[in-house]
């Protein structure tokens, strides 16, 4: 037994040696040639530099990405797509997919010994515009895109896909219960109407309760900017405006959601997952993103769900997210990224992208084909929410490096079994901006 | 009595079986459940329509044999050296009677005191410079030196009586060949411990290849395993049929090298 089972580690280590030993030569062969690579000015088109490049000499630059095999494989196919038409061009593109946790921890120890790769798809660039080539002078410019990524006047990054909040209902349930739901903007639910609804419908159903909320400040947040809450002086971002009855009423609001069963305190402390629990087909709306809808299209058989339009008290809102597309300064491939993030932002090609993956674009003019219902909602809450997100979103890029967690979804959840009041929450949540954000005050 | 207190033990030993087995149990049996009965309610233990799909579609999805290769050479690699290098320090240690190895063990166990995670950077920088960064032996050189693996063994050969090595010496033996010959196959059963540790650690790794390995080529299952759950979303069905697919190694070694230690004789190689 023992002879064997040495006989077995033997013949495997002898196979993984080999195994390593035949793999890392492709590896060496893909070595980029960049230096060798003729440069060109920042303002040349994307033909020219194509043609520039010396024919034979191939230029492999690395895609560092998260999530895109969850989300559909989008950027797999594009770059396919591109290494297709630049084959013989002298760039190819390769994608180096990694965990979404794990991506900061790559790049600051990448960035640690330079070892940065050519193009980096994050949800997070703010924290590296001194790594961050500029995209000035090339053809992409910051009025194609809704999402703003100039910084000091430098336009860094492209925003790759926008997400947004909103409102999902179980239309089986609702259906079973004869509730009707918004088709229309004009049809629009308040929050009362909205809770009347739920309350009907967990009344005359199977369901168990009415709405779910992701354990997401932002999806909180949201909640309150319909209240008409302010983070931020829209005039001056220095000044923290959130103290205000409209925040204290929409604290008040979340809060008696989960003090009056309307909402599962499990789910409202973290400890339940909001998206699992509603495809259990025991609650009759979330409040979520746009992105669980690819999976509850391929997860959701047991009901129908629907997209419908949010409800508001005094402000329709919904927040902005998303991933940003940026090429890295000092990896002598420069000039090659550009030319990727150039053909990638080619109307043809970036509505193929926002196509596969089901992505709401951040680029104007783009109308992807979609493979699942109710994004052009999704859409719609863009063009129709309040200023007070974008302000947030704003002072939170001016204030790079700097953060104040996520305060607004812990505090809420001590809040929820009782620990805290409104006015306490609020309190919290005014008071850790304010020691993290540097120069900010009420 | 007797009979009462023997079924009332086993029972209590049944209870924590279960309580082991069953997460595992519901992780095996719960992959092979499709996306939309995992999270039907009320939950159910077997599925309604087994499929075997979430194990094609991770097979398909990912470059598994590549992960599985690199992680298979990481692990055995590393065991191999740890074994070797531990019960070679160990029986110096406990052998060897020089006041100046006193002071080495008490350094080498001084380094217990330092987290890993504390010297990573210092480890990661030595590692770079050394050109071991983005190279699988850079996952496995520092962390072959386990202080756990040295005390272990240090501990066995001190119970080795000092005659038999005399014995040995008497009748010509190298120290090579005392060491090789005569005190390797009598450690058999730590051996096996340290084998199934060493495993375990190497194979589960995650911290370490992420900061030594960059190319994709190169990363290991618990790597590849970990782009299953995303920002917002996890594959559930992906991730529990990987999950499933990369514990049976370790598994298997468990079973092979927990007979080894169940068959060590406490007092091997001493004549009675």
């Amino acid at each position: 037994m023992k002879k064997k089972a040495i006989i077995c580690l033997l013949a495997a280590l002898m196979t993984s040696l080999t195994a390593c030993g035949g793999k890392s030569a492709p590896s060496t062969s893909a070595e980029t040639t960049a230096n060798t690579v003729s440069s060109q000015t920042a303002s040349d088109t994307t033909e020219t530099k194509e043609e520039s490049i010396p024919s034979g000499e191939t230029v492999t630059l690395e895609l560092l990405v998260s999530d895109d095999t969850l989300e559909g494989g989008g950027m797999a196919k594009m770059v396919e797509k591109f290494n297709k038409e630049f084959e013989d061009k002298g760039i190819q593109v390769e994608m180096n997919e990694i965990a979404h946790a794990d991506m900061d921890t790559q790049i600051q120890n990448r960035a640690s010994v330079g070892e940065l790769p050519a193009l980096v798809r994050h949800t997070n660039f703010n924290d590296y515009i001194d790594y961050i080539h500029p995209l000035d002078g090339t053809a992409l410019s910051q009025e194609d895109f809704q999402i703003n990524t100039t910084r000091n006047g430098i336009f860094y990054s492209t925003p790759i896909n926008a997400t947004a909040v909103g409102m999902l209902i179980n239309k089986t349930a609702f259906d079973e219960a004869g509730v009707s739901y918004p088709t229309t903007e004009e049809d629009r639910w308040t929050w009362d109407e909205f809770l009347a609804a739920i309350s009907e419908v967990t009344a005359k159903t199977d369901c168990e309760y009415g709405m779910v909320i992701d354990y997401s400040s932002q999806r909180y947040s949201t909640i309150l900017y319909t209240f008409g809450a302010e983070f931020f002086d829209p005039n001056d971002h220095t000044k923290v405006t959130l103290r205000s009855d409209e925040t204290l009423e929409g604290l008040q609001f979340i809060m008696d959601l989960y003090t009056n069963g309307y909402c599962p305190v499990s789910v409202g402390i973290g400890s339940e997952n909001a998206q699992s629990t509603f495809k259990t087909g025991k609650v009759a709306a979330h409040w979520a993103g746009n992105w669980v809808l690819t999976d509850y299209a391929e997860n959701i058989t047991d009901f129908e769900y629907a997209v419908v339009y949010a409800p508001y008290e005094r402000e329709c809102a919904t927040s902005l997210g998303g991933n940003y597309l940026y090429a890295f300064e000092g990896t002598g491939q420069e000039e090659q990224a550009v030319t990727f993030l150039e053909w990638f932002y080619k109307p043809e090609n970036y509505t193929e992208y926002c196509s596969y993956n089901n992505y709401l674009p951040s680029m104007l003019g783009i109308d992807p084909d979609y493979s699942v219902e109710g994004l052009d909602i999704f859409n719609a809450e863009m063009n129709a929410s309040c200023e007070a997100p974008g302000v947030t979103s704003d002072v939170n890029a001016e204030h790079a490096g700097e953060t104040y967690g996520e305060v607004v979804k812990e505090t809420l959840a001590k809040a929820f079994v009782g620990e805290l009041t409104a006015e306490e929450v609020l309190d919290t949540i005014i008071d850790t901006i304010i020691q993290n954000f540097s120069g900010v005050s009420e | 009595m007797k009979f009462f207190k023997k079924l009332f033990i086993n029972i209590i030993i049944y209870l924590f079986v279960l309580l082991w087995v069953f997460p595992v149990l519901w992780v095996v049996i719960s992959s092979f459940k499709n996306g939309n009965e995992l999270f039907r309610y009320p939950l159910t233990f077997f599925p309604s329509q087994p499929t075997v799909q979430n194990y094609i579609d991770v097979w398909n999805q990912f470059d598994f044999m590549t992960y599985m290769s690199n992680s298979a050479f990481i692990t055995i690699v590393a065991t191999v050296l740890t074994i070797l290098i531990s019960a070679m320090c160990g029986f110096a240690l406990a052998k060897y009677h020089y006041r100046w190895l006193t002071i080495v063990f008490i350094m080498l166990l001084c380094t217990t005191m330092l987290p890993s995670e504390v010297i990573m950077k210092p480890s990661f920088t030595i590692l770079y410079h050394l050109g071991l960064y983005d190279s699988l032996w850079g996952c496995i050189i520092p962390c072959i030196g386990t202080m756990t693996g040295v005390f272990l063994m240090r501990q066995f050969f001190i119970t080795v009586p000092d005659e038999m090595l005399d014995a040995a010496r008497i009748d010509g033996a190298s120290e090579g060949k005392i060491f090789t010959l005569i005190m390797l196959p009598i450690c058999k059963s730590q051996i096996s411990i340290l084998t199934i540790f060493s495993f375990k650690w190497r194979w589960n790794d995650y911290i370490w290849p992420l900061l030594a390995l960059r190319s994709k080529n190169k990363y290991t299952l618990q790597l590849a395993l970990r782009v299953l759950s995303g920002a917002e979303a996890v594959n559930w069905t992906a991730l529990l049929s990987a999950s499933v697919i990369t514990v049976i190694p370790v598994l298997v070694i468990f079973i092979v090298f927990n007979r080894q230690i169940m068959n060590a004789g406490l007092s091997a190689g001493v004549k009675g």
